[in-house]
């Protein structure tokens, strides 16, 4: 049983007495499953990869996922489940599309609307939107690279992308590597980034980075760094997982929405054998 | 191989006792807390014992108090727990030959429970002073002494318990199969009290006025258990391994007290105003990182080879620093009758925050604190023939107001992030006095 409104009381952080309700998270985590199945929405009939999600102004989330070439979106609500039927989003019908678009990563735009990037045939595209349901394509791709990330910072668009085990702004530098450290979760390269933006309550800016780290055995595990300036990311002290209980196998497609108490991280893992969106709950340390 | 291990950080302490956060009876709250030469009741038993020898009747107080926090951080209540209780004193006064003493006994008496004690993740953020600290009994008794015709002197002991214990199992652990296990099972565990001391001497340097001086100790809760497991792991007769221990040590501290000294004067500006004034000095520096340690050690014999557990890096400090708490309090006899005599009474204390801004891991949160109070008292005289000695009642209402203070992070992947803590406690009680 999944419960989207009774997230924070899902048996996370509790403690006797009072004095701990309402705690600030900063998305950093650790997140931990919420109740006993993880996975919030699968479709045995194909892979659903690539979640990117926001928070809906009356509850519940809508989720963006590359599913068998395309990219189709879905609400989340209360219950489990879904809240309604899940559609089609965005088809490729470009040239350079070479028919296949996927990776998406939607995020909130100045002035209001939703802007999208995605990948295809390894080069960045964008699409944009006022309702998260019809997207009008940008002309040309935005650059070349895997994975993208977009967010806003104020008026600057950061959008990122994996490049060779490590990832780099669009066009630009190198922003994480892969960790020195050989017994690292992450030691052998990191890839699919997700970033996130808020001002502090000090003012300050903030920019997250998910990301999915490798080992040399393969396994992947999700992971965090943070940044001021969207150039120079820092790993946690102990570079750990954020999920405090990780997958056996791997996980992937880290999409986190961060809000002032709790944190949500959508991702995904291996249910009978396809990629499954699940979902896990950062509340207070 | 033998390891032993230091690991930390799970769990944080909070502090004093709700006597130390909301004071004690209904006139001293009343005047904010500024009494340590202005006491007259049996809030002498916390503020200045030696006040206690002021009076010739045995005199029993019995109010009720309760005060609610209303705290956020990060615009969210924290529901931190109301303290409310039955605050009882007893005093005693007699003469010993030419000697005029005084015994006092208080109690406060917390109605929703006795004390409260727990464990949390020392990343958790908490109000430091208002987690546990007012979930605890108050119990204290004092002796006091009249000197010549002006000097009061008086002292005693507060009383609290800590806990200590182990639990050792003994035998072998089965292995696939745990039902195959065979154990002994040794618990133990001590409640000892732990006794703190406080003084206070007190002068009428003049018929108008009254100067004074209180003590009162440190105390620290210890919470030392401990976890031993000890035998052979495998089937009978052929265990994987043989003689092997495993054992933990956990030393948590809680409901710390800073050692206080206290300075305080009553001024009697004109027959119906009294004018009090204090300054307290809190020894907040030795309050320690509340984390626990813990220790653990193990010899799993052949298996020690793949046991690796990772030492936690060292604990934090936390770089509370002393205080000094002024109170300014006034009381007005505002009407008098053969039977009655009105009083109202007001009061303001600052009290500047122990706790420094919280960048790290740590997050033990507190601000600097105005506390504003005001309330009324009636002494009622000859109304009855039960009740020959004058009959008071108290009352009192609060505001603590804690203004917003920023924490901000110093690392940019904290999981608690920069915020926000501010807030306000109300308060409010009701108090009698009888006088035989």
């Amino acid at each position: 049983m999944w419960c989207l409104a009774a997230l924070a009381a899902c048996g996370m952080g509790a403690a006797s007495g009072g004095g701990t309700d309402h705690l600030p998270v900063s998305g950093a985590g650790p997140y931990g499953d919420i109740g006993d199945q993880p996975v919030v929405f699968a479709d045995p009939g194909a892979d659903l990869t690539s979640p990117t999600a926001i928070a809906l102004e009356g509850g519940g989330f809508r989720i963006w996922y590359a599913r068998a070439g395309e990219i189709w979106r879905v609400d989340l609500g209360d219950g489990p489940g879904p809240a309604g039927e899940p559609a089609p989003a965005l088809a490729a019908d470009r040239a350079w599309e070479a028919g296949a678009v996927g990776n998406p990563s939607v995020t909130p735009a100045p002035g209001g609307g939703l802007l999208m990037v995605y990948e295809a045939a390894g080069q960045v595209g964008a699409a944009r939107s006022n309702d998260g349901v019809a997207w009008m394509k940008d002309a040309a791709p935005l650059g070349d690279g895997h994975d993208p990330s977009a967010v806003y910072a104020g008026d600057e668009l950061f959008v990122y992308v994996a490049d060779g085990g490590a990832i780099r702004r669009l066009g630009g530098d190198v922003v994480l590597s892969a960790s020195t450290d050989p017994l690292a979760f992450d030691s052998a390269a990191v890839a699919e980034p997700t970033a996130a933006f808020g001002t502090t309550v000090a003012g300050r800016r903030w920019i997250g980075l998910f990301y999915v780290g490798a080992n040399a055995a393969g396994r992947t595990l999700i992971g965090f760094a943070g940044s001021g300036d969207g150039a120079t990311f820092t790993r946690p002290p102990r570079g750990r997982p954020i999920l405090a209980a990780p997958s056996i196998v791997s996980e992937r497609g880290p999409a986190p929405v961060v809000l002032s108490d709790r944190a949500y991280l959508f991702y995904n893992r291996v249910k009978s054998g396809r990629w499954a969106i699940a979902a896990a709950l950062s509340t207070t340390p | 191989m033998r390891a032993t291990l230091l690991l930390a950080a799970v769990a944080v302490r909070a502090h004093a006792n709700p006597v130390d956060a909301f004071g004690f009876g209904a006139r001293g709250p009343a005047m904010a807390g500024a009494q340590t030469a202005a006491t007259d009741d049996g809030g002498a038993n916390y503020y200045n014992p030696g006040a206690l020898a002021l009076g010739d009747d045995i005199r029993i107080d019995l109010g009720y108090q309760i005060a609610k926090p209303y705290l956020k951080i990060g615009g969210g209540d924290q529901g931190v727990d109301s303290s409310r209780g039955l605050a009882l004193s007893l005093t005693a006064p007699g003469d010993v030959g030419p000697v005029h003493l005084a015994v006092g006994l208080a109690v406060f008496l917390p109605d929703e429970r006795i004390t409260r004690t727990r464990t949390l993740p020392s990343a958790r953020p908490r109000w430091a002073l208002y987690d546990n600290r007012p979930q605890r009994l108050f119990l204290a008794s004092n002796l006091a002494l009249r000197v010549g015709d002006d000097l009061y002197i008086g002292g005693g002991i507060a009383y609290m318990s800590r806990t200590g214990g182990a639990i050792d199992l003994e035998g072998r652990l089965g292995f696939p199969d745990p039902n195959d296990s065979n154990f002994t099972l040794d618990i133990d565990v001590t409640l000892k009290t732990i006794r703190y001391a406080q003084a206070g001497v007190l002068w009428r340097a003049q018929p108008w006025l009254l100067v004074g001086a209180s003590f009162r100790g440190g105390f620290v809760l210890a919470l030392d258990q401990g976890f031993r497991i000890h035998g052979d792991l495998g089937p009978a007769g052929s265990p994987v391994v043989k003689d092997g221990f495993f054992e933990l040590h956990s030393l948590a501290f809680d409901l710390f007290q800073p050692e206080q000294w206290a300075a305080g004067f009553a001024l009697q500006l004109t027959p119906r105003v009294l004018v009090s004034g204090d300054v307290t000095w809190q020894r907040w520096s030795a309050y320690e990182n509340p984390a626990a340690r813990i220790q653990i050690s193990y010899d799993l014999k052949q298996l020690n080879d793949i046991v690796h557990i990772v030492a936690a890096p060292p604990l934090e400090k936390a770089y509370f620093h002393d205080t000094f708490v002024p109170r300014l309090g006034v009381e007005w006899l505002a009407a008098r009758s053969p039977h009655a005599a009105w009083r109202v009474r007001a009061g303001y204390a600052f009290e500047p925050t122990p706790a420094p801004e919280q960048r790290g891991e740590l997050n033990a949160v507190d601000n600097d604190k105005h506390t504003f109070t005001a309330g009324f008292g009636v002494s009622l005289s000859d109304v009855t023939r039960v009740l020959v000695h004058p009959f008071d009642i108290d009352a009192y209402v609060g505001a603590t107001y804690l203004p917003p203070r920023t924490h901000r992070k110093l690392s940019l992947t904290d999981p608690v992030g920069d915020y926000i803590s501010e807030g306000l406690v109300l308060m409010a009680g009701v108090g009698t006095r009888w006088r035989f």
